[in-house]
């Protein structure tokens, strides 16, 4: 094979597109280019980052497009279409390759498909500083003859070369003498045969159209086949393919692929002036063979995975801590300031708590993916991916969505964020979906408050365990079926790299964390504040102008009483409306004797109840009861929708009306009052199947509205939020309906 | 073939018998013991043990000291093992295209083994084949005549757009999955889905290219092999498409990736058709054994 060369043009501005292999510093070099102004968004109709970046230099403006790395340019993986596509629809003026020095052979398997495309093409020949230790010398020049384009030497992480690069670029742009490729044999003789018969017919450049047709990319050829004056041509292409493969004994693209790395490996002998017999980074293998023994390579693993939830979770209480306890110091002096009206409660209930459930999770998700990106970044994430994939591979899903999952046993939200570091669209879909079945922290509290309610001490930690079992065998079979149904479809091949250790720049993963948390904040935090808003409103209208709690007590039916001493137990008895439907009398017949603070708690029943929420609730009762539940759980999970510490307190507010005894001053929803929220549970509900039945669904029925806000928008469409959310409802209504109704006929 | 629960009822030397019963009587309407024993070229012993079992089965009755005939369900059973055997027999000629004799031979030692379900299935493949519609009998005769029985090393079509690859010789290959760690390969063929092969080529596994297979992984998949100077995962069944040469199969070790590439580079500014042909010449004497 060899390279000739052709005609391009420049401009004004120059459009700069950076490609290369995963792992080969091209976001380092990317970075360096720009000097930090990136921009970061989506390609159209994929979740994949886009990240651009301008500067100005000599006058020109150079707009960077860094692409996703790619190790080839076929059409089978998102990124690759991506990358082929963009080079190909948006012309870029210049193509900067940026080639791995210290693993030539398979990154210019990639060069010569640029050079396929007939791209106006640089070599960054990056990581020079590794063949420098390595003790290699390469014949740089030697390198730009034989590819016909300007190669210059890098070493993105120390900034080396950039200036060079950039200058080279600019020369480059007036380029127009572009490098074609040339194949031999009986290859180059059927790509001969069939490029007149394609040129000027498509916009594809002729000569990467028929290597792509002889590969039989199907991108390629469905677009061909379209066009009704190529149709002929495929069926030269055919008799090519068959032409091939009977000179060869293999099929044209196995040719192909030998043709191209055969170039890349007699190119790497030809340029290496000094190779040294180092087998492969002994450094490396040192550490793999820990990390992925056979024996200590699992506990191992499960140290740095403890490692990271540590830091994400342990790390970060502190400054969510303070993040907290700032919000209270402001919402305590708006309380100060402010009269007691609704708007006061819209700012502090609705918009401070808003704000709140946003910044909540920051210090977790900047902890996360600073960990997350120093893994990536080392090359560590790949041995995670390794490890697991086995167990993940049985759920159809990719070693990769282990972090995810395992990230999702302590928050949900910063999990999904995680799944970015999923490749497979349908395997990244499916993680999200079954994410929130990894019982999430904050229903912590929601297990320890009903757990100790309805089972006797040394059941406690056991029913914990078995819940979080739950839900991971859950989230086994439903990747499993989603896999096979909604998310069906070829698995990706897991063919991956495992790309040697190399220590990141501080910079780096600085600059990864950075932008997550920002992308994080502009666009989940604006959604999640205003759908706060709206539950507050859902919560707190339409308000009740006066409550017949205070209008019993004026027509005498309820006295007040002044002293704290508990009257008695007050028995409910069901049927014509006092306070909250419920009238309230001693097994004497004699009125209620009640204390301030109880009324209060009437109140607030009645608000509830009054409220859209709890309007709500009472409406889908007959929907609850198939699961033992009644009205007041129905509308405390509700509430849980927002966040699931308001399970807790709604079933607060409702209950404690059973409970006469309860007395004493409850000032917040603090443990105090959750011993007696216990006791109020253990009055209300006798059974302890009700107590299974509430985990049960708490555990798959309640993703709360930041995670599927956050789901809706890494998935790219709200659809997919509220799939998510009425599929796990589904499923929580179905389990948590199946145990109750075999539960209570085994109770007979 | 209708009622098939006779058969494998008694065994398969029984069997034999019967079919050797049912030939002597074909010619001489009963058979004496002694015929059978020079047919079978067993001892009188043999026979006469045999008979009493057949008798015991109701399959034969004895008519007089050393001459027996076929009960009713005996003769029904014996004609229905000699159907079995002239089917497979005619299955093996006609349909596969094996030579009489090995026909013969391998249809002796089947028809015994196959369960009824198999041979009811071969049967049904067989009348599907022969009798159905234009189009399969077209197809069929364009195998029957690309594939007869001489040509026995072919292993590609000969029609004129045929692109298929018959690799019989690969299916005994070593595969990359029976590498032990530590152990290395040569890469002979890919033999999977395009999707992996594709992503399996851009990668660098190409014939010729020296694999190595370093670890497992902990819980036994995927497996970690080095290539080109790189460390490539992959799980076992898309390891299992890898196919390896032989050890027999010499290749200079130092050139096996660089043997193609070399050829290549002189190449580079040559023209087309004679170095394709002293290549694909190279690769031909490179693949066969």
């Amino acid at each position: 094979m060899s390279i000739t060369n052709r005609q391009a043009s420049a401009g004004p501005l120059i459009r700069i597109a950076l490609a290369g292999n995963p792992n080969s510093g091209k976001s380092s070099l990317f970075n360096k280019l720009i000097g930090g102004n990136q921009h970061v968004g989506n390609y159209p109709g994929v979740t994949v980052e886009k990240h651009q970046g301008c500067i100005r230099t000599h006058n020109t403006v150079l707009e960077f497009t860094d692409l996703p790395g790619t190790y080839s340019l076929t059409s089978y993986s998102q990124e690759e279409v991506i990358a082929r596509r963009f080079l190909i629809h948006d012309s870029p003026d210049v193509v900067v390759n940026v080639v791995d020095a210290s693993n030539l052979e398979r990154n210019l398997y990639l060069t010569v498909q640029l050079l396929e495309m007939g791209l106006n093409i640089i070599i960054a020949l990056n990581m020079m500083d590794e063949v420098r230790s390595k003790g290699q010398v390469l014949d740089t020049s030697m390198l730009s003859r034989r590819l016909g384009c300007p190669v210059v030497e890098t070493v993105a992480s120390r900034g080396e070369g950039i200036d060079l690069l950039k200058e080279a670029i600019i020369e480059a742009a007036g380029n127009t003498d572009l490098p074609r490729v040339n194949y031999t044999g009986i290859l180059g003789e059927e790509v001969n045969r069939l490029i007149p018969l394609i040129r000027d017919k498509t916009s594809y450049n002729p000569g990467f159209a028929v290597v792509k047709l002889l590969e039989d990319d199907r991108e390629v050829a469905s677009e061909l086949r379209n066009t009704p004056e190529l149709a002929n041509v495929l069926d030269e292409v055919a008799v090519s393919m068959q032409r091939i493969e009977r000179e060869t004994d293999n099929s044209a693209a196995i040719v192909l692929g030998d043709k191209r790395y055969g170039f890349a490996s007699g190119l790497v002998r030809e340029i290496m002036v000094r190779n040294t017999e180092e087998t492969r980074r002994n450094f490396t293998e040192i550490i793999d063979s820990i990390v992925t023994n056979r024996l200590i390579g699992l506990p191992v693993f499960a140290l740095t995975m403890y490692l990271t939830f540590w830091i994400t979770f342990t790390l970060g209480t502190p400054p969510m801590d303070w993040i907290d306890s700032g919000l209270v110091r402001f919402s305590d002096q708006l309380v100060r300031i402010m009269p007691d009206t609704w708007f006061r409660s819209l700012i502090l209930d609705g918009i401070v708590a808003g704000v709140g459930g946003v910044i909540v999770f920051l210090p977790n998700i900047v902890l996360l993916f600073m960990c997350i990106a120093f893994m990536e970044d080392t090359g560590y994430m790949a041995r995670i991916a390794f490890i697991m994939d086995k167990v993940m591979h049985r759920m159809g899903l990719h070693g990769r969505s282990f972090i995810p999952l395992m990230i999702g046993f302590g928050c949900t939200v910063p999990a999904i964020m995680a799944t970015r570091t999923i490749r497979d669209r349908r395997g990244r879909f499916t993680t999200m979906m079954i994410l929130p079945l990894m019982s999430c922290g904050a229903r912590l509290p929601i297990y320890l408050m009903v757990i100790p309610a309805f089972f006797p001490k040394h059941w406690h930690t056991p029913i914990l365990w078995s819940i979080y079992l739950l839900g991971v065998i859950l989230a086994f079979f439903v990747a499993i079926i989603l896999r096979k149904t909604i998310f069906k479809g070829e698995n990706e091949p897991f063919v991956m790299e495992l790309p040697p250790y190399r220590m990141p720049s501080l910079q780096m993963v600085m600059r990864h964390m950075w932008n997550r948390s920002w992308m994080y904040l502009r666009k989940a935090g604006t959604v999640i504040l205003s759908f706060s808003i709206v539950l507050w409103f859902l919560l707190n209208f339409p308000q009740k102008k006066s409550y017949d709690v205070d209008t019993l007590v004026l027509e005498d039916q309820l006295v007040i009483s002044d002293n704290t001493t508990p009257v008695g137990v007050i028995s409910p008895i069901t049927g014509s409306s006092a306070v909250g439907g419920q009238v309230y009398v001693k097994p004497d017949g004699s009125r209620i004797l009640l204390t301030p603070e109880l009324m209060e708690r009437m109140r607030q029943v009645e608000a509830l109840n009054y409220s859209i929420t709890g309007r709500i609730g009472h409406f889908i009762e007959p929907a609850v009861r198939p699961m033992g539940f009644d009205w007041k759980i129905g509308t405390a999970f509700l509430g849980a929708f927002a966040a699931k510490e308001l399970f807790v307190s709604q079933m607060g507010i409702i209950l404690s009306l059973g409970d006469v005894s309860a007395s004493d001053p409850p000032d917040s929803e603090t443990s105090t009052s959750g011993s007696i929220l216990r006791d109020a549970l253990q009055r209300n509900y006798p059974d302890p199947l009700t107590g299974i039945c509430i985990i049960i669904f708490a555990l798959i029925a309640t993703p709360c509205m930041a995670t599927v806000v956050i789901t809706a928008k890494e998935a790219g469409s709200g659809w997919w939020g509220l799939l998510q959310w009425s599929g796990l409802t589904v499923l929580g209504w179905l389990v948590t309906t199946l145990v109750y109704q075999v539960g209570s006929l085994l109770q007979g | 073939m209708a009622n098939h629960t006779m058969i494998g009822i008694i065994s398969e030397s029984l069997e034999d018998y019967l079919e050797t019963i049912l030939k002597i009587i074909e010619k001489q309407r009963f058979a004496r013991m002694k015929d059978i024993a020079d047919e079978r070229k067993v001892s009188m012993a043999s026979v006469n043990s045999a008979m009493k079992r057949l008798a015991k089965e109701g399959l034969v009755e004895h008519v007089s000291r050393g001459i027996v005939i076929l009960t009713s369900d005996g003769e029904k059973l014996a004609h229905r093992i000699v159907r079995r055997h002239e089917f497979l027999r005619d299955f093996l000629t006609s349909i596969l295209q094996v030579s009489p004799d090995i026909a013969e031979k391998d249809a002796c030692s089947f028809e015994h083994s196959m369960s009824p379900e198999t041979f009811h299935r071969l049967v049904t493949f067989f009348e599907f084949i022969t009798t159905c519609g234009m189009d399969i009998q077209k197809h069929f005769d364009e195998y029957r005549k690309h594939f007869n029985g001489t040509k026995t090393d072919q292993d590609f079509c000969d029609r004129e757009h045929c692109r298929h690859r018959f690799g019989a010789r690969w299916m005994h290959a070593r595969r990359l999955t029976d590498l032990k760690p530590g152990e290395s390969g040569i890469v002979g063929r890919i033999r999977a889905t395009h999707r992996i092969r594709q992503r399996l080529i851009d990668m660098g596994v190409l014939p010729h290219v020296k694999v190595t297979l370093l670890r497992v992984a902990p819980l036994g998949d995927p497996l970690e092999i080095t290539l080109r100077g790189y460390n490539l995962s992959l799980r076992k069944d898309e390891a299992a498409a890898i196919l390896l040469y032989d050890d027999s199969h010499r290749l200079d070790e130092n050139n096996s990736d660089s043997h193609e590439a070399s050829s290549h580079e002189k190449k580079s500014h040559s023209a087309g058709s004679h170095s394709a042909g002293s290549h694909s010449a190279g690769s031909r004497s490179a693949d066969s054994r």
